[in-house]
């Protein structure tokens, strides 16, 4: 076998060999069920952000649009002329993006939902430019990826009522790759743009964030007087999101690097509030490498020799 | 031949996200000769982002005061540094201002039209105020070394406007 044959059934494998579909219902349902925690959190101040008289009325966010982009203003008229205030029209939106979030986390018709969703959630970003974050931006790319991934595989209403099959295919494992190779690259360009800031390796960056008034939970000014805590919290920061790529391929580590991602989210959530930003960050990597950290786990438990499993058979007859 | 054509999406999908986030293709020179396709996909799908652009600004931050009059005497006044969150029921609403504040801090015309906006609803939320004027302020810590020397937390104030009925 030729070096370029053996890349080539290396790749094969990587990319096709059949996988378990449960890294895909465990994002399907993830980004589903966030999707309407955050709209229910949403709902009481939808009008404040998405109507018409808003923080920043509909004329404003549109003239900032791109001129190809879908704002809640050019779907309005579409119901005014059926007698439709835009405060109605604004919350039925709202009511199509919750059922349509509410059908892809039961994977019924998953596909038509996940069009549906990722469609509502392009016009809220579209309408709102100015009120986007992180948090928006990472679920729009879920929500994307949903639209093609074969996700209805497991734990689905799709595969209960047989309309799907639960058999892993070359797509599957693809489709995991995919999001698997997507979080690595964005994580190692966190990492690596900190690393090009000597604030970041000073530690000065991360004292800012915890002390300044939009993030700040706690009174933390007395971490000036100990900058070791804020450089060693940085360097940590910057080498679990640049080496991720690393960490997250290599089965001894990628417990650690897991544990290490979930503890960095957390810290993001609990010392600067951004919680739901903490909390997708959380579910996209446990989407993408739970299930193998899961089977490294299991690994480690020590193997049972053939004589005490005949002994446990023997106790169990 | 459709498993080919994933394969070419979803390498073009990958090449685009390493050539902006690795800075091998110059996002700002990139985006002004070919703006039009770049903004539709990443309104798509955010594969020409630059994930940690927000990296050197997480430790600024912004003050917005309002104070709105009747003109007879009874003021209203609202500061970010006094909890003042924009009339949002909760944390996930109100940190979606953080990102507002940025935004119209960095245009100008933006800061002007937004902060208009801002204002025609602060006056509809509170029938019989008929002056109000909006403040921004730049709130800068020193680092952690001048801090400890006694450094203040410096202030300034880049944008102010006032309106009357």
């Amino acid at each position: 076998m030729t070096l370029f044959q053996h890349l080539g059934t290396r790749f094969r494998h990587f990319f096709e060999a059949p996988i378990s579909p449960l890294p895909l219902g465990i994002f399907r349902i993830s980004i589903a069920g966030f999707t309407l925690l955050q709209a229910g959190l949403w709902y009481p101040d939808w009008a404040l952000f998405f109507g018409r008289e808003g923080w920043v009325q509909w004329e404003i966010s549109k003239a900032f649009n791109k001129a190809w982009n879908i704002h809640l203003a050019d779907l309005y008229p579409l119901f005014e002329s059926w007698g439709m205030t835009d405060i109605q029209f604004i919350y039925l939106f709202f009511w199509v993006y919750f059922i349509s979030a509410l059908g892809l986390l039961l994977g019924w018709y998953t596909r038509v939902w996940a069009v549906l969703c990722w469609l509502c959630h392009y016009v809220l970003m579209s309408s709102l430019p100015t009120f986007v974050y992180g948090v928006d931006i990472f679920l729009h790319i879920s929500l994307f990826y949903l639209l093609f991934m074969p996700s209805d595989k497991v734990m689905s209403l799709d595969v209960y009522f047989g309309k799907t099959s639960p058999l892993p295919t070359w797509s599957t494992t693809l489709a995991i790759r995919v999001l698997q190779i997507h979080l690595c690259l964005v994580y190692f360009s966190a990492g690596y743009e900190k690393m090009l800031y000597h604030n970041w390796w000073e530690g000065d960056v991360l004292w800012r964030a915890v002390v300044q008034p939009d993030f700040n939970q706690y009174n933390f000014e007395w971490l000036a007087q100990y900058p070791w805590i804020a450089v060693g919290a940085s360097v940590f920061t910057m080498v679990i999101e640049t080496f991720y790529f690393v960490g997250m391929w290599i089965p001894k580590l990628r417990v650690i690097w897991l544990a290490s991602i979930i503890a960095l989210h957390l810290g993001i959530g609990l010392f600067i509030g951004l919680n739901f930003f903490a909390l997708i960050m959380i579910l996209l990597s446990v989407s993408a490498f739970g299930y193998d950290a899961w089977q490294d786990i299991l690994a480690l438990r020590p193997k049972q020799t053939s004589s005490e499993l005949l002994v446990q058979n023997l106790i169990s007859v | 031949m459709f498993r080919k054509t994933v394969y070419v999406l979803v390498s073009l999908h990958f090449t685009l996200i390493t050539l902006v986030i690795l800075r091998i293709l110059d996002f700002d020179k990139l985006y002004r000769v070919a703006e039009k396709p770049l903004s539709f996909v990443t309104a798509i799908n955010y594969s020409a982002w630059r994930f940690a652009f927000f990296t050197p600004d997480v430790g600024k931050s912004t003050e917005v005061e309002i104070v709105m009059e009747n003109g007879q005497g009874k003021k209203i006044h609202y500061s970010t540094l006094q909890g003042f969150a924009f009339f949002t029921h909760n944390r996930e609403s109100a940190n979606r201002f953080y990102g507002y504040k940025v935004h119209t801090a960095r245009d100008s015309m933006f800061i002007d039209l937004s902060s208009r906006s801002a204002c025609t609803y602060l006056l509809n939320e509170h029938l019989g105020m008929n002056k109000i004027r909006f403040s921004m302020r730049g709130i800068q810590y020193p680092d952690m070394i001048d801090f400890q020397k006694g450094a203040k937390v410096a202030q300034s104030t880049f944008y102010d406007t006032s309106f009357g009925l």
